[in-house]
């Protein structure tokens, strides 16, 4: 069983975050901490649990972006990933989720994945699109929001939850070789082993660059901006005893208290 | 344009047709036929309540599509796209809606904007704009091409008033896929288990995200609670996920739907799926220590403070005042 999961370096959303208006996309300034994108994790997660449960399948670990993003597939080693497989493009920017989903699966194209796990959403971008469009390109089954997988006795099929909304689940069987997107909380993401963070240190990535890839029409950002323009909310100022006086005065004005 | 629709047991809540809004406002003046998908097993009915907003409906049936089947419904609506060569193909956002969007967009080779929120006119171009950073930040895009794909958030636009205005009812179509069977089986829906939280009932809902830090923190928002005669305890997915709460406590697309008197968002970033749970909301208090967080754009009280300094010390004065 051989399991690919794709793993994006994201902005921790919490870092002050500038606009970068002239690249049309945001500042990567030193107060910026990157990381795994937190679906993924639950992605590589469900990844190692297969291979555990059954003994021998190996998960390579795929990311495509900047040199910096290397730093999310050590990771993916530490937590238990077979191999770390690096696109490297230049400085971040707004890219089309098109181009990511054509590079991967170029590159997963002829080898043999059994299964693709990619988060449903990247943190950063969130257009939720790069695992259906990596499924699109290689012609593969895809289902999406996964919140339980069971891969069939013989390995033909698997048996997946996708969430839908307002706590409705889904349950789909689906033939393998196909690609899911998962859902947070489908496990409890393991910390890196001692060994495992060992042998991230000494193993080397597979570094390729993206070369060009045609990719037909595209969207372009034209604008970038806050939304604080929509705060129409009153800021409640002062120290924080006199923050929650006043709050207290206006739930009781309200009647809520 | 087409407008796609999928059903469960051949219904869909009619927050739906808020499509058809944007797809008539995409439309502006220009004449542009809009036609609506509707994909199920069976879906005589809710394309005739469909097709009284005065666009033709074609409804798309098989057994295959009585649960939904995003890949099985692309499919087929790719031969649509082929045969009708729409310039825009609008799609509810949903992480299936994005599923569906995504696979006609790469077959066609045209671009697909997810989680539209918003559009202006500029120039000759039409500005598409979304959100990105957990709602932190607001691009503009403007697709290239012919064609383009979409999917729109829920409850950005509005349901058209079909009472204001006559509109001639659109015509209903049926039509079956010309695929072959599908190749995944939707075998069924459930519903997730419940719960004792009454939320729905609350007067007020105290809620808590991860920016609590830890599951004992839940001990101060329950402490804000108590303060209230009538309230119960929130959450954000971060924090059920983590099981410092059990999923009843939810709130957001995939969880509850709340509508209280007051609700104090506490270490909540404010990310739309969250808001989409709570923007019915009478009153919004919100609590994080980050001032750009997007859940100050809904607060109608802002409070910019680190919640373990804050909350303590409302509890505290509360007291004092009794
Ligand atoms: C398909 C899909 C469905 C989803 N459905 C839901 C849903 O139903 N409900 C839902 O909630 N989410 C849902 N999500 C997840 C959603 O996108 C967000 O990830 C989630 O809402 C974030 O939760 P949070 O605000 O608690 O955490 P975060 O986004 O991590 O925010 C934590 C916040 O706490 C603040 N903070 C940190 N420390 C402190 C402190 N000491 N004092 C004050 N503030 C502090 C930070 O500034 C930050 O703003 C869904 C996502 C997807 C993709
Ligand atoms: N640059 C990338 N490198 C690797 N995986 C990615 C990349 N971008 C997106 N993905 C994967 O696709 C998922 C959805 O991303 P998106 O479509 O951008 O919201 C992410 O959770 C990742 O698993």
């Amino acid at each position: 069983m051989k399991i690919l999961v794709c793993l994006k370096q994201v902005p921790d959303p919490e870092a002050n975050i500038e606009i970068d208006s002239t690249r049309g996309w945001i500042c990567e300034s030193d107060g910026i901490a990157y990381r795994m994108n937190l679906y993924d994790e639950y992605a590589l997660e469900e990844a190692v649990l297969i291979r555990e449960s059954l003994g021998d399948a190996s998960v390579d670990v795929i990311s495509v972006g900047s040199e910096r993003a290397a730093a999310v597939l050590k990771k993916g080693i530490e937590k238990g990933a077979t191999n770390g497989i690096h696109i490297i493009l230049d400085r971040d920017r707004y890219r089309s989720p098109g181009l990511i989903a054509r590079l991967i699966a170029d590159y997963a194209r002829d080898r043999g994945y059994d299964l693709i796990l990619a988060g449903v959403m990247a943190e950063d971008d969130m257009q939720c699109q790069v695992g259906p469009l990596i499924a699109s390109y290689l012609g593969l089954p895809c289902a999406v929001s996964v919140v339980r997988e069971k891969i069939g006795d013989n390995r033909s099929e698997i048996d997946v939850d996708c969430e839908l909304e307002g706590g409705v689940n889904e349950t789909l069987i689906l033939p393998l070789p196909c690609l899911l997107t998962i859902q947070s909380g489908i496990n409890r993401p393991r910390y890196p082993s001692l060994s495992n963070v060992l042998r991230a240190k000494e193993q080397a990535l597979t570094m390729l660059s993206a070369g060009t890839v045609l990719s037909g029409q595209v969207e372009t950002v034209v604008s970038i901006c806050y939304p604080e323009s929509a705060v129409k909310g009153t800021i409640i100022k002062g120290t924080p005893e006199q923050k929650a006086e006043k709050l207290l005065d206006i739930l009781h004005e309200k009647s809520l208290l | 344009m087409l407008i796609l629709i999928d059903t469960i047991n051949n219904t869909t809540a009619d927050s739906i047709f808020e499509l058809i809004s944007f797809a008539e406002m995409l439309a502006g003046t220009e004449q542009s036929r809009i036609r609506v998908i509707i994909a199920g097993e069976n879906v005589a009915d809710i394309s005739r309540k469909a097709a009284r907003f005065g666009h033709d409906v074609i409804a798309l049936e098989h057994p295959d599509l009585r649960f939904p089947n995003p890949d099985f419904f692309a499919d087929e609506a790719i031969r649509l796209v082929d045969e009708i060569k729409p310039r825009y193909v609008i799609i509810q956002h949903t992480m299936r809606g994005c599923q569906i969007a995504s696979r006609i967009s790469a077959a066609g080779g045209f671009p697909c904007i997810t989680g539209v929120e918003s559009f202006i006119h500029d120039g000759d171009s039409v500005v598409f704009c979304k959100s990105i950073i957990n709602g932190k930040i607001t691009v503009g895009l403007v697709p290239g091409g012919e064609r383009a794909a979409f999917t729109v958030l829920p409850g950005a636009f509005r349901v058209p008033d079909i009472t204001a205005g006559h509109r001639v009812p659109g015509q209903v179509l049926h039509r079956t896929p010309a695929g072959g069977p599908s190749h995944c089986r939707p075998l069924g829906i459930r519903e997730s288990a419940g719960g004792e939280v009454r939320l729905e009932e609350s007067d007020v809902i105290i809620a808590a995200g991860r920016g609590i830090g830890t599951k004992e923190n839940l001990d101060l928002i329950r402490a804000v609670a108590r303060l209230f005669p009538n309230a119960a305890v929130g959450a954000s997915r971060t924090v059920v996920d983590q099981k410092w709460l059990p999923y009843a406590h939810q709130i957001g697309v995939t969880g509850r739907t709340v509508a209280p008197k007051l609700y104090m968002a506490c270490g909540i970033s404010g990310a739309q799926q969250h808001i989409a749970g709570m923007k019915g909301s009478q009153t919004v208090v919100a609590v994080n220590k980050d001032p750009h967080a997007a859940i100050f754009s809904i607060a109608d009280y802002i409070i910019v403070e680190d919640l373990t300094v804050f909350l303590p010390l409302l509890i505290e004065k509360h007291a004092k005042k009794r």
